[in-house]
């Protein structure tokens, strides 16, 4: 049996080919989910073991289980005096990063521009060396892991609080190579301590002495007194990397290092219960906070963790897609089984006739299968292997940095793809391979005997019931309250039912739908068009099934066109209503410590008080994910500047006013403060990420979460106690008759300064915004076509098929007077029919899940639903064409079959 | 007779069909095979030929190279007066759907249209309205009024072939061409398909040539060509069954 499958195999080659493909392209596209991943999981790894170095401790404050680390406070530099001379400690290196360092420089036509505003990694602003008269020990570069390869380590040359200092820097390679940064020039480093001029004095490799490790970051590098400047953290370090002597023992070491971090977190109490109000009013943020000595290995597998929550978004939207293909292969695979089985008949009953059992028959179907399976899973793999080094080598161009190493093959790869490609295939095979048991021998002898699958009306029984489970599912997921995940669940599951359900129907309304779909094809070109149509409605289950392939891509796309449309619509509904403002500065950069400097909001502020006539104020605003614990969750926190903000937005305020409790306010949201039993007046707690907690009073509770979230404090909240989330927003109010021009142009004075912000008025900001989301669903939609593409390779495949069944027929054709021409439109329009009809459905299916998901998406992101009539509209017509991209070459082989041949056609 | 050329000086109506110096081969070297080896015919305009000889005699490759199917290594066809050598690909099919008409052993309809869409076809690939009147003679004719609506699996074989013999004579054209138009038909159905061939011969003047090696159906013919060995070796007209048996047993088939 085995000789027979593979001659079957190996005749029919173009065939097997043409499904292989498809399941080539699935199993390609999930390895590559996991290759890139590993791939970038490995590149984060190696940084998070080379920031850490050589070292064997970490001293720092402590923040707890479960809060974004990002917000851990800093501690004082005092503290580095107490370990230093702990017995057993060889060397000291403290430690203090600033994001948001960006230094600038000038372009060619002579513009002030920005490093690396473009890509999504951030600048990282990092102290060097040792500051005169200090004592760390002999750790140097090893503490740093930055290995100078041009020029010198920056030195101290006085205080940035004099703004005639010009200082000194270093940079990585990568960013002093890529924006042509030269040694012994002058530039402008923008910094949230503000804007300071300083000497590139050096350059350096990170990780590595030959290898610059720092994966697209941008690193600039000041001394150290320096580096607490333009962080905004005079007196603090962010944490103290030790080293230990050979043989020292590490537990004794930490044991005495906790000791004396205890003690003298006790003496601060003490002496901070004494301090005058004012004082620990400002100090407030760091009274409850405790200090800690970990060791490398702790931090290097928390700083993993934290890289890998960017990682498993990047590999969960990878993975996702390659379900879809895999999805959408299985399809194709079944429908060639049994399609191609059906045109086996005779000759399986030939062998049943001369003494096979039905169970051979079965079995060598699905031995085929799995041949296949094999075949293409090996080169799916291949595929995917390649694939995916085609995409490190675009993320390493688009900004990414090198990314040394290769790409790893893990075992769970291969098995995965090898369970996944096989499995899919085995599948897809069972059932042609169930039905093939059924061929009477006597088949052989007869012509057009038939396959009938399951019966239609067990079919539309068991598809009728799945589409109603699936669509109660969905409507309970879009009405009822529940909790997200229930939601999510509900919907999820519901739509995926809906789907298959749809599936199983959709024969049975195949043949109207075609009649439908090709009326103008009969119009236009009469007889081509009457058999494309006809044969379209000839074999139900084989347009469905070729058609469901396209379904599934089209429902995607339409989905992800609902969805985003929806949001975009939400999104611009809150700028036109809700947004009083006149113009707008925010980063450029994507990353969740996004921000610039303070100053530039003092500056604005300023000249809001200086010339009430162009400028009635400016507000800076402030956000942190996580950052706060409140009843015992933690929450994402917005801050502005509550006496100011009506003016400048209208969040929908229900009860009582926005600066109803000055600087002490809170306002929330309607339903969590629902949740919460919360009404104005009360006093609400939030514990910061020092542990200290602050009693706030509810001044407002409001209705619109898309502008601020649903937890919104003043600024000097954050001033305190959440020293780490940067400047990200301000907002500026023109006094009602001003000259806008003249306004702007006053505001721009002090922005121009910062190349790395983004300056908008309304109108710039709406398209900046509309472009944005305009670009991620190109970028959901390109993700999407792979799976077309894996559907209009199912097209291909069924009309090739369908064109050899049909030899004869063609052949009759062409003798008594079809010309080539008409011959290929008849094919063409067939498959037009095929994929319009899938794409009807799959647009249908897609709107009608977009509703569904919009209902469960939080209200932030979209309360308004807009349906994209063009988008869709455009999206049925590229699956006609598609459709006629498909049958290119089945069409080409039918027209120049030769006619005689094909008459005699068996 | 003992020429075949005799066959062209015996003509006395216009030629529908001539081939002159007709050769076919297949293959070459060891392989090579004379389908056709210098024929020359004429088929005339509103007669019935039938075309004998055993399997392998080049029977039914003369007829396909007289229908513009296949190709002549060398030689020339005419159709009409159009000479078939010098017409691209598209202008045969053309012709084709024109000027011939054909008749196959079995699978002659296209199974998703129904009667009157397969009586019509040719005429509508070329974009022509069928004289109406003339549809309701030749479905008449061959008895297919109550058939029009059904499709080809709704119609025994005797029945799909009668519509297989409508729709050759429907476009009215220069020649019809028949590849064993009875092989599949038990001999009662296939007489009465004979029958219709006969009739539109002797009442519609059409022109048939008719591809066989039933001796009965060729006695049907005003005119029999015998082939062997991809040459016009005999001929006979009036013919009746006997003499057909006995000069195909001379022959050697």
């Amino acid at each position: 049996m085995l000789r027979l499958t593979l001659r079957n195999i190996s005749r029919r080659k173009l065939r097997f080919a043409l499904t292989t493909l498809a399941v080539v392209l699935g199993v390609a596209f999930l390895s590559t989910s996991f290759f890139l991943t590993d791939r970038l999981r490995d590149s984060f790894d190696e940084l998070a073991t080379d920031i850490s170095g050589e070292i064997d401790l970490v001293v720092r404050t402590s923040i707890d289980e479960g809060a974004e680390r990002i917000n851990r406070l800093p501690l004082p530099e005092e503290v580095l005096g107490l370990v230093k001379d702990v017995p057993g400690i060889r060397s000291v290196w403290p430690q203090i990063q600033a994001w948001n360092v960006v230094p600038l420089y000038t372009d060619e036509s002579g513009e002030l521009k920005a490093i690396g505003t473009n890509g999504g990694a951030p600048q990282f602003g990092f102290n060097y060396g040792e500051p005169e008269g200090a004592d760390y020990g002999d750790a140097g570069e090893e503490a740093s892991q930055l290995f100078i390869t041009d020029g010198r380590a920056p030195a101290r040359t006085g205080s940035l609080s004099d703004p005639d200092t010009v200082g000194e820097f270093m940079l990585d390679n990568m960013t002093a190579d890529e924006f042509g940064f030269d040694i012994g020039e002058t530039y402008t480093v923008s910094a949230p301590g503000g804007n300071r001029r300083f000497v590139l004095v050096g350059t350096a490799n990170f990780g590595s002495p030959d290898e610059n490790k720092n994966l697209g970051a941008n690193l600039s590098l000041f001394d150290e007194e320096t580096t607490q400047e333009i962080a905004n953290k005079v007196g603090l370090y962010d944490e103290i990397s030790i080293f230990l002597e050979e043989g020292a023992d590490e537990a004794t070491v930490m044991a005495d290092i906790q000791g004396r971090l205890d003690q003298a977190t006790a003496e601060f109490r003490s002496i901070f219960s004494n301090l005058s109000e004012e004082q620990q009013r400002q100090l407030a943020a760091f009274a409850d906070a405790r200090l800690e000595v970990v060791t490398a290995a702790t931090k290097i597998a928390e700083d993993q963790s934290d890289f890998d929550q960017f990682i498993n978004i990047i590999s969960s939207v990878l993975l996702g897609f390659a379900v879809i293909a895999v999805v959408v292969s299985a399809f194709i695979i079944n429908n060639t089984f049994a399609i191609v089985i059906g045109q086996r008949v005779r000759e399986l009953a030939l062998l049943r006739a001369l003494g096979a059992t039905g169970r051979q028959i079965s079995r060598s179907v699905r031995l085929e299968a799995i041949v296949i399976g094999v075949v293409a899973t090996a080169l799916g793999l291949l595929a995917g292997y390649l694939l995916s080094t085609l995409l490190v080598w675009v993320l390493v161009n688009i900004g990414f940095g090198e990314l040394p190493g290769s790409i790893p093959i893990r075992t769970r790869t291969i098995v995965v793809g090898v369970v996944v490609g096989v499995g899919a295939t085995l599948l897809s095979a069972i059932g042609p391979s169930r039905r093939v048991r059924r061929i009477p021998p006597v088949a052989a002898l007869r012509d057009g005997v038939r396959l009938t699958p399951t019966g239609l009306r067990r079919r539309l029984l068991v598809g009728g019931g799945v589409t109603v489970v699936g669509g109660g599912a969905l409507a309970l997921g879009m009405t009822v309250e529940m909790p997200t995940r229930s939601v999510l669940f509900a919907i999820g599951g519901g739509a995926l039912a809906a789907f298959i359900g749809v599936y199983l129907l959709s024969p049975s309304i195949t043949r109207p739908v075609s009649t439908i779909l090709g009326w103008p094809i009969r119009k236009i070109y009469r007889v081509p068009g009457r058999l494309a149509t006809e044969n379209a409605r000839r074999a139900p289950r084989r347009t469905a099934a070729t058609a469901a392939a396209l379904t599934i891509g089209l429902a995607l796309v339409s989905l992800a066109a609902v969805v985003s449309d929806s949001v975009k619509s939400t999104f611009l509904n809150t700028l036109e209503e809700s947004v009083e403002a006149d113009l707008f500065a925010y980063s450029g950069t994507f990353n969740p410590q996004a921000g610039f400097s303070t100053e530039l909001g003092y500056d604005l502020q300023n000249l809001a008080a200086e010339r009430p006539d162009l400028i009635e104020s400016a507000m800076t605003m402030r956000w942190t994910l996580g950052g706060v614990k409140i009843e015992g969750e933690f929450k994402d926190l917005v801050a502005a500047e509550l006496e100011i903000l009506e003016a400048h937005m209208d969040v929908q305020v229900l009860e009582g006013t926005e600066s109803g409790a000055g600087r002490d306010g809170i306002l929330i949201h309607v339903d969590p403060a629902a949740d919460l039993g919360l009404e104005i007046g009360d006093e609400i707690s939030l514990e910061f990420p020092g542990g200290r907690t602050r009693e706030l009073t509810v001044a407002a509770i409001f209705q619109d979460s898309t502008l601020l979230g649903n937890w919104v404090v003043d600024v000097s909240v954050f001033d305190v106690y959440l020293p780490n989330a940067p400047l990200a927003w301000i907002s500026v109010l023109f006094p009602d008759g001003a000259d806008i021009d003249a306004s702007r142009a006053a505001v721009e004075v002090y922005t121009d300064a910062y190349p790395q912000v983004t300056v908008e008025d309304r109108s710039e900001l709406r398209a900046a915004q509309e472009k944005q989301l305009d670009q991620l669903l190109s970028i959901i939609q390109v993700f999407l076509g792979l799976s077309l593409l894996i559907a209009v390779l199912g097209i291909t495949n069924t009309m090739a098929l369908s064109v050899y069944e049909r030899t004869r027929e063609l052949g009759l054709l062409r003798a008594i007077g079809m010309t080539r021409r008409q011959l290929r439109r008849m094919v063409r329009w067939e498959a037009v029919i095929i994929a319009l009809f899938g794409g009807l459905l799959g647009v249908a299916m897609g709107v009608l899940f977009g509703l569904a998901a919009i209902a469960a998406l939080p209200e932030t992101f979209v309360d308004l639903v807009s349906i994209p009539y063009v988008s869709l509209l455009n999206y049925l017509m590229v699956s006609g064409i598609f459709g006629m991209l498909a049958t290119i070459l089945p069409a080409r082989r039918a027209s120049r079959m030769n006619v005689l041949d094909a008459i005699s056609h068996e | 007779m003992d020429s075949p050329g005799d066959g062209t000086t015996m003509t006395t109506g216009r030629a529908a069909a001539r081939m002159v110096a007709g050769t076919k081969v297949y293959g070459s070297g060891d392989t090579e095979v004379r389908a056709l080896d210098g024929v020359d015919v004429e088929l005339e305009q509103g007669r019935f030929t039938a075309i004998m000889g055993p399997s392998g005699s080049g029977k039914s490759t003369l007829m396909h190279c007289s229908a513009g199917l296949d190709d002549l290594t060398s030689g020339t066809v005419q159709i009409g007066d159009v000479d078939l050598g010098s017409l691209s690909e598209r202008d045969l099919t053309l012709l084709r759907r024109d000027k011939v008409g054909f008749v196959f052993q079995a699978f002659n309809l296209i199974p998703t249209l129904t009667t009157e869409e397969n009586l019509t076809l040719p005429m509508d690939l070329a974009g022509r309205k069928p004289d109406s009147s003339w549809l309701v003679d030749v479905v008449e004719t061959v008895g297919l009024q109550d058939r029009l609506t059904h499709r080809p699996d709704e119609l025994s074989g005797g029945q799909q072939q009668r519509v297989a013999v409508a729709r050759a004579l429907i476009s009215q054209p220069e020649i019809v061409f028949a590849d064993e138009p009875t092989g599949n038909l038990d001999s009662i159905t296939g007489g009465e398909i004979l029958d219709f061939l006969r009739n539109a011969v002797d009442s519609l003047g059409q022109t048939l040539v008719m591809v066989t090696h039933d001796a009965g159906a060729a006695a049907r013919a005003d005119r029999v060509l015998f082939l062997a060995d991809g040459r016009i070796v005999d001929e006979m007209t009036d013919p009746d069954p006997d003499r057909i048996l006995d000069r195909i047993k001379a022959i050697g088939g």
